[in-house]
């Protein structure tokens, strides 16, 4: 067995994680190498120095602040209240109402009816009369009559 | 070590929680305030901060309840959570952990056993203290990681779920901690 592969099957060796053909196999390892017992040792002394980390001072009796930020959350979103089962229905109406609005919006905007109204201006009106369809299509509005030409006192 | 508890009733307090019941949420957090006190203190190492987190956790069970999957155990929310908190914490710019805290426990200790002497007492609050910098030195989630598998005897499977990561990325990050750990705590 290879350092690389027995420095790896330490840390299953210290959770407990072993099988114990490779249990047997580090041993076997650890028993010829020298490097391998020093950085179990290493190891093994560093996992138990970290008992010494405090807990702290224990829980403390936080309910009536955690009581009080719940109260302080539920009055500034009263919807907070509502059970969760309340709030998807909520949520899902309010999809619901937004996805029609849309597309009566987008209905509405297609068939024109927010768009400017389109009235064919006095200089395209005069050409149409006097020369029909024109190739390139009606004139500007206000480029040959200025903006009198629809309708605009100068 | 966390108190043993059932997963299916814990199941159904949080069920309860999700639907606006407060009374299921203290019950709850009776249960496992001292586990999420307690990483988090071992975390962050601010007494303050630790018990700023479990409140968070708690509130957000019940303003939030849909974060809590009830196919899931409550404990694996629970860690996942207190886990989050504890990182984006120690991400903020500017916050530092107080080994003060953490000296000043270790002295009241050994302070409240009648039988330990003073020079007892301050080299364990020493031994504490170097403990605290080598867990401080540590990239924050290899710190959880040793964390929850040291104290809170979790599986790597259970530090995976917690850390929203594989199992083979928990081998890695608890390999690095030891490592790290072993030659910050090495006899000089």
């Amino acid at each position: 067995m290879r350092c690389s592969r027995s420095r790896r099957l330490l840390d299953r060796k210290l959770d407990g994680r072993l099988p114990p053909r490779d249990a047997a196999r580090l041993a076997a390892h650890l028993a010829s190498c020298e490097p391998c017992r020093v950085a179990q040792a290493s190891l093994a002394r560093a996992w138990e120095r970290l008992g010494l980390l405090s807990a702290g001072r224990g829980p403390a009796e936080d309910w009536p602040v955690i009581a009080a930020r719940i109260a302080a959350r539920t009055e500034r979103w009263p919807w907070l209240r509502w059970p969760l089962h309340v709030r998807r229905l909520a949520a899902a109406g309010a999809l619901a109402g937004l996805a029609i609005a849309g597309l009566l919006l987008g209905d509405v905007a297609a068939r024109g009816a927010l768009g400017p109204a389109r009235a064919p201006s006095l200089e395209a009106i005069a050409i149409a009369e006097g020369f029909g369809d024109l190739p390139f299509g009606a004139p500007t509005p206000g480029v040959l009559l200025g903006r009198a030409g629809h309708g605009e006192t100068p | 070590m966390s108190p043993p508890s059932d997963p299916a009733a814990e199941v159904r307090l949080a069920e309860r929680v999700a639907g606006g019941d407060r009374a299921a949420l203290r019950e709850l957090y009776l249960l496992h305030r001292e586990a999420a006190q307690r990483v988090a203190f071992r975390y962050l190492g601010d007494e303050a901060e630790a018990r700023d987190v479990v409140q968070d956790v708690f509130v957000t069970l019940l303003t939030q309840p849909a974060a809590f999957s009830p196919k899931a155990r409550f404990s694996t929310w629970l860690w996942r959570v207190v886990a989050n908190r504890c990182l984006n914490r120690r991400a903020k710019a500017g916050f530092r952990g107080g080994a003060r805290d953490a000296g000043d426990a270790a002295l009241l200790e050994v302070q409240g056993d009648p039988g330990g002497s003073p020079d007892a007492a301050l080299l364990r609050a020493e031994e504490e203290a170097r403990v605290r910098a080598a867990v401080d030195a540590l990239p924050g989630r290899q710190r959880m990681a040793i964390l929850l598998s040291r104290f809170e005897e979790l599986s790597y499977e259970e530090i995976a779920s917690a850390l929203e990561t594989s199992v083979s990325s928990v081998e890695s990050l608890l390999f690095r901690a030891r490592r790290a750990l072993a030659e910050a705590l090495a006899e000089p």
